[in-house]
């Protein structure tokens, strides 16, 4: 039997996978803001964003800067996506992926749903008193806390679950994916990733089938 | 009777006398503004219709800000009542034609980092400057706070240093109407009350920071609302003639008089400045019209009343507020750009139709604000 994601979760996705830009598709690229560190900035240029936010930012630029989008190569559109610093990470794909699951199970809303154990500086804080920056407050290590998820064996998994990675050294670094699709032996994962290796296209928001976990990163990782 | 018609006809004439020297010295302004050229160039952080207007003059606003000046001095130079209004006005009109020329003829300025100075003050091999930047390490975060509030630096004056020269501006306002005026000043008029109590509150020594931000507030809110040819032109004739009005009614007949030379030398302004612009205002104009409108509301005592009297430019100024919270504390934008009529822009309204549209709203809310300001 085939379990898959809510519809509404599978448009997030699909939003990321095919950014809602005029032209030829283009796939969200990765970005990632520990690089940069920008504090208080657009959620869509922290890697945060959603695929409506990352693409109005992206016509936004193009205006300011007279380009016509539509007639960029899908190469040149992500480039100018990255050079913008417009992209999602692993965390804030997954983060707004299981926002639109939680809500089509009449759950409610995600941020009522997580905790915060390792946002405590003082603009996390605020954040949260706002109650609104809870996207920029998803890491991997929120994600995988105990307080926000348990373990689950290989047969129980269901789409809506997360396979997490936490680094052992700096060589390393944190990574989750989302369980989209479940068919018997057949998972699906969907993952916002920078492969080194990876040409220009590639590399970004992808979905595939999970053969191995070490498949899922050329970088020696520490699945849990 | 004839004496209200008299004193009428007299605010007319000055406001028709103001409109026909600003037409007779605006050819001259256009020739020396292209001869030295004093025209717009291509911004960073910009929409496409404005990068359009690269090439047009701008300091347009030297039209009304010297037209005023000059007129008043001819004909209604009060110590008690106009050489406060007009000096602010020109003090910030000053600020503003240092800025526009910066912006033309001035190198790219840059705004260190808070992070950047305090690696500096670790690392740098100079033990001179580590001093340097640590004695001037508040000035720097000053600095930079005030860049969060403005956009890109560019070539300019940095909002830190507008902020200041405001901030004096707003002060020399507020010591003139507080120890100069009278204990009257001192006061808030508040609409309506006046059938019940004396429809004053005082607010004793309060009232100072209050006028300091009144002026710095207008200055700044105009200068953000002068984004579309003929906007702030267009939507200052209205609120000044208002406030001609109400001061006439409220016995300042100097005040009055200043009103209606300024919306005189405006109608011109905005002949010349309806798009395609001839010209346009500049921070000349724009800061030195706002602080004067700051200034101008606080003698006729219309604190209250303000947010309709100047409604395009509270709203305006309130919306790049709403953009810059909106950003800093939620990580999203609340329109697609700020201030306000930008968002209209990036939505494909025409710029005649924004201007139009914001126009007549502004007269709507003008008329409110008199309305209410006449109880």
């Amino acid at each position: 039997m085939i379990k898959e994601l809510s519809k509404e979760a599978r448009l997030v996705l699909e939003g990321y996978l095919i950014l809602p830009l005029p032209g030829e598709s283009v796939t969200c690229p990765y970005y990632n803001n520990a690089r940069n560190h920008v504090r208080m900035g657009l959620r869509a240029q922290i890697g945060k964003g959603s695929p409506e936010e990352i693409a109005d930012e992206a016509l936004l630029y193009a205006i300011r800067e007279k380009l016509d989008l539509e007639i960029l190569k899908p190469s040149m559109r992500k480039q100018f996506l990255l050079d913008h610093n417009l992209g999602i990470d692993c965390s804030g794909l997954v983060y707004h992926i299981l926002a639109a699951e939680t809500q089509a199970r009449g759950l409610g809303g995600i941020s009522q749903l997580l905790k915060f154990p390792y946002a405590s500086g003082f603009w996390a804080r605020l954040g949260r008193f706002m109650r609104k920056r809870y996207a920029e407050n998803t890491d991997v290590k929120t994600l995988s806390h105990k307080n926000n998820s348990r373990p689950v064996s290989k047969i129980e998994i269901q789409p809506g679950d997360i396979l997490v990675s936490l680094k052992n050294n700096s060589l390393q670094q944190d990574h989750v994916v989302v369980v989209t699709k479940v068919d018997g032996e057949k998972i699906w994962v969907a993952q916002s990733e920078l492969r080194p290796k990876d040409t220009s296209l590639s590399l970004g928001v992808r979905e595939e089938i999970l053969t191995s976990l070490d498949a899922l990163s050329p970088r020696r990782m520490n699945w849990l | 009777m004839s004496n209200i018609v008299s004193s009428l006809q007299t605010l007319v004439g000055f406001a028709l006398l103001a409109c026909v020297v600003a037409f007779l010295w605006a050819p001259v302004l256009t020739h020396f503004l292209y001869k030295y050229n004093i025209t717009r160039r291509n911004e960073y952080d910009s929409t496409p219709t404005r990068n359009e207007k690269a090439g047009t003059p701008i300091m347009g606003g030297l039209l009304v800000v010297v037209t005023v000046a000059l007129v008043t001095f001819i004909s209604n130079w009060s110590r008690a009542f106009t050489w406060v209004p007009v000096g602010v006005m020109l003090l910030s009109a000053f600020l503003g034609g240092v800025d526009d020329l910066l912006n033309i003829f001035g190198a790219p300025r840059r705004s260190r980092k808070v992070f950047h100075i305090l690696n500096l003050i670790k690392i740098h091999k100079n033990l001179r400057t580590r001093i340097f930047l640590t004695l001037t390490l508040p000035w720097a975060i000053f600095k930079r706070v005030g860049t969060w509030m403005g956009s890109h630096p560019g070539r300019g004056m940095h909002v830190h240093e507008k902020l200041i020269f405001q901030f004096m501006a707003g002060g020399i306002a507020a010591w003139w109407i507080y120890f100069k005026l009278g204990e009257h000043w001192q006061q808030i008029y508040v609409p309506f009350v006046g059938a019940t109590g004396d429809g004053f509150i005082n607010i004793g020594v309060l009232i100072i920071p209050v006028f300091i931000l009144t002026v710095m507030f207008t200055a700044n809110a105009v200068n953000i609302a002068d984004g579309l040819d003929g906007l702030a032109g267009g939507a200052l004739i209205p609120t000044f003639a208002a406030l001609g009005l109400l001061a006439w009614v409220k016995g300042l007949p100097e005040i009055a008089v200043l009103n209606a030379v300024t919306t005189g030398a405006l109608i011109t302004y905005t002949y010349f400045n309806v798009k395609p612009a001839r010209f346009q205002m500049g921070d000349v104009g724009s800061l030195g019209l706002g602080a004067l409108l700051g200034i101008n509301a606080i003698v006729t005592n219309q604190i209250l009343t303000l947010p309709l009297l100047a409604f395009v430019f509270v709203i305006e100024a309130l919306s790049v507020i709403a953009q810059l919270m909106s950003k800093y504390f939620f990580g999203r934008r609340l329109f697609r750009m700020a201030p306000l009529h930008h968002h209209f822009e990036l939505l494909g309204w025409s710029e005649e139709k924004i201007v139009m549209r914001f126009w007549m709203l502004h007269m709507a809310a003008v008329l409110a604000g008199l309305w209410i300001g006449l109880h």
